[in-house]
């Protein structure tokens, strides 16, 4: 019985160690990419998406939320625009993408591969941040004409952070211990 | 994961997508193009220029005027320059920079966006009641 319940408890640590490590992960590449200059200011890769896509596929929906949640929080704080204006683009864009590849990887399964959902998170991210930024600061229903070149912008974006991120699935296959055997009763 | 033991390389990609993928894609480009050639279209060049601090309307400016001036936004303060027909922020307190990034604007419709310090620079186009149309519609 004991060693049963070690088994559990060794699982749900795991569990949260793997939740942690992607926050931290997501944390750097959002950190790093804030250092990157861009092109064009409304373009940008992405890459904190990675620990997102890596959360959702090799854990599970709540793990992706909690990931990207948290990582935006810390991040903001790390960055210094807590609660700022550019805190709550973030916060709606990377919330409203988390919720949209959710939906697309558990009721869409059999439609989109990753590339897929991919895609919809940077369209869903963009639109989000650009109705926002539009309702906060700019007021101004000319920013909608960034829509279709962010959406182009979005279809290369999304490739690629998907692309990194399968990657990645070859390199993290022992990763989701919790996933390979189901848990003891 | 659908897929393991593939060899990864960028022509793989294409191999990999389902058809619902191609279909977004497709659909996305598409609409996209459209929209823009729509736009393109019905945009002319400015003729004036529309600022906004902090929600607030703060000035409009002929285009045609030749000057530079000094705004205060939420963090800091915004240095706009017009010249020839074009404008620009040639300096802002703000961390990324992004509003002088963005460099000359001239057509109807574009902006400069300064988010940290809520600097909001619009060119008003003269056909500006057509463009809003096909926003909205």
């Amino acid at each position: 019985m004991s060693s049963l319940n070690k088994t559990v408890s060794v699982r749900r640590n795991s569990r949260f160690t793997q939740i942690a490590l992607l926050i931290g992960v997501g944390l750097i590449l959002f950190v790093f990419e804030s250092f990157i200059p861009r092109p064009l200011p409304w373009v940008k890769l992405g890459f904190a998406h990675i620990a997102t896509l890596l959360a959702l596929y090799l854990l599970d929906s709540s793990a992706a939320l909690i990931v990207v949640v948290s990582r935006i929080f810390l991040g903001s704080i790390l960055l210094g625009s807590f609660f700022n204006p550019t805190f709550l683009l973030s916060l709606s864009g990377g919330l409203c993408a988390t919720l949209i590849m959710v939906f697309a990887k558990e009721k869409l399964n059999k439609v989109f591969s990753i590339f897929g959902v991919s895609i919809l998170g940077a369209v869903t991210h963009n639109l989000t941040q650009l109705i926002v930024a539009n309702w906060l600061i700019i007021n101004k229903n000319e920013i909608f004409y960034l829509i279709p070149l962010m959406t182009l912008t979005a279809i290369i974006t999304g490739t690629i952070i998907a692309f990194i991120s399968q990657l990645l699935f070859s390199r993290f296959s022992n990763f989701s211990l919790q996933n390979s055997s189901p848990l003891p009763k | 994961m659908r897929k393991k033991n593939n060899t990864h390389s960028w022509l793989n990609i294409w191999r990999q997508l389902t058809n619902g993928d191609k279909i977004l894609v497709f659909l996305l480009v598409i609409s996209s193009v459209a929209t823009l050639a729509l736009l393109q279209s019905s945009e002319g060049s400015g003729s004036a220029v529309e600022i906004k601090i902090m929600n607030r309307h703060f000035a409009t400016f002929p285009l045609k005027a030749d000057t530079t001036f000094t705004v205060i936004g939420a963090i800091g303060e915004t240095q706009i320059s017009i010249a020839k027909g074009k404008v620009r922020v040639l300096q802002s307190d703000c961390r990324q920079k992004i509003c002088v990034k963005t460099g000359w604007i001239s057509r109807g419709g574009q902006l400069i966006v300064c988010v940290p310090n809520q600097v909001v620079i619009a060119v008003i186009g003269k056909k500006e009641e057509d463009f809003l149309n096909v926003i909205t519609q």
